[in-house]
């Protein structure tokens, strides 16, 4: 079994290097002569200097059934015919599309590719996840969103703390309503100390919100 | 064909596409042209009244743009197999455009557009077929 990269920048060498690495055969396909040559002189891997996309070029790295052809190259065009290719072609079974214009996810899923990766989606997604899971979990807008109740976990980075909530310079219109800390629910007073790892349930007008989250954990 | 106005997206404003883009206007077919390349619709006869977009034609807002679904016929004429090879299925699997025509230049290309039921023009191919008719005369 080998692994067939096809296209792709400075990714492909890191995909290549780790998969050599695990043991496993890694064939490049790439147009670009300068770039084979680097890899040639720096992976253990077939490179083959050519147009992936087009069949004779993709035939020079013997695709087999059991083979898995990876299309990362900048345009979905070149990466829809790759897959196609290697797919209804050489009939390799485990084939992979990179999809560059996340609006093409879908196009390619209902045009048959069922392995269609975007990585600008995977990006974003992890970026959401950060924020909601690590910071700021949960916004409750109350009147139209006049008012927010907020949760946030004060990370390692936030200057407030270890001190005092009142000494804390949260905004007016700004409060702390409860602190979750480990088990224990606290309803602060000016000389609670705030720690790290605290959740607390913010409550803001909408016009110091953003400001008061800035306080509390900065970007 | 001649008898309805018929709504025709061209994608390429290539000679050919520039050239077909213009025989429809003149036809009195709705036209809307696309290609990436403004500096392309230079290429356009002055016969042409249709629409131009500029825009990448595997970006899918151009082709929403264009009102893809409205469209009656769609000809990927841009210079790359491989845009028209997608570019086609989208607009005959995705969209159901009744008639998509795609332009094929390396006749290589042929048999693997062929077995995605993509109606295809290869220029190289019908000057091969047409030379050698030709020949057939001469020998």
């Amino acid at each position: 079994m080998k692994i067939i990269l096809v296209g792709g920048e400075r990714i492909t060498y890191y995909l290549a290097r780790s998969f050599i690495n695990k043991g496993f055969k890694v064939v490049v396909i790439h147009k670009n002569r300068v770039f084979c040559e680097e890899l040639s002189k720096s992976l253990k891997a077939l490179i083959i200097n050519g147009d992936g996309s087009k069949r004779e070029v993709l035939e020079q790295a013997e695709p087999l059934k059991n083979d898995i052809v990876v299309a990362l190259t900048p345009r979905d065009q070149d990466n829809f015919i790759i897959y196609q290719q290697a797919k209804n072609i050489f009939s390799v079974e485990r084939t992979l599309a990179l999809v560059n214009d996340p609006e093409n996810l879908q196009i390619f899923k209902e045009l048959g590719i069922k392995n269609a990766i975007s990585t600008t989606d995977l990006i974003a997604s992890i970026i959401e996840q950060r924020l909601s899971v690590e910071e700021i979990i949960n916004l409750i807008p109350v009147e139209e969103g006049k008012i927010n109740i907020t949760e946030i976990i004060l990370g390692n980075n936030s200057p407030v703390i270890g001190k005092k909530l009142r000494d804390a310079g949260l905004p007016k219109g700004a409060i702390i309503g409860s602190i979750i800390r480990g088990n224990e629910i606290i309803i602060p007073y000016g000389d609670t100390m705030l720690k790290e790892g605290d959740k607390l349930l913010l409550i803001s007008l909408l016009e110091v919100q953003s400001k008061a989250l800035e306080l509390l954990n900065p970007q | 064909m001649s008898k309805k106005s018929l709504y025709i997206i061209v994608a390429g404003c290539g000679r050919l596409g520039a050239s077909m883009a213009g025989f429809f206007s003149k036809e009195g077919h709705s036209v809307v042209i696309i290609d990436k390349d403004i500096k392309s619709f230079e290429n356009l006869p002055p016969e042409f009244t249709g629409f131009k977009i500029q825009g990448d034609v595997v970006e899918l807002e151009n082709l929403k743009n264009a009102q893809i679904k409205k469209a009656n016929v769609f000809l990927a004429l841009t210079n790359d197999d491989n845009t028209n090879f997608l570019i086609s299925q989208v607009a005959k699997n995705i969209y159901r455009v009744p008639k998509v025509v795609a332009r094929v230049y390396d006749p290589e290309n042929i048999e693997l557009f062929e077995s995605f039921n993509i109606d295809i023009i290869c220029p190289m191919k019908l000057a091969m077929e047409r030379l050698i008719e030709e020949f057939k005369e001469v020998i």
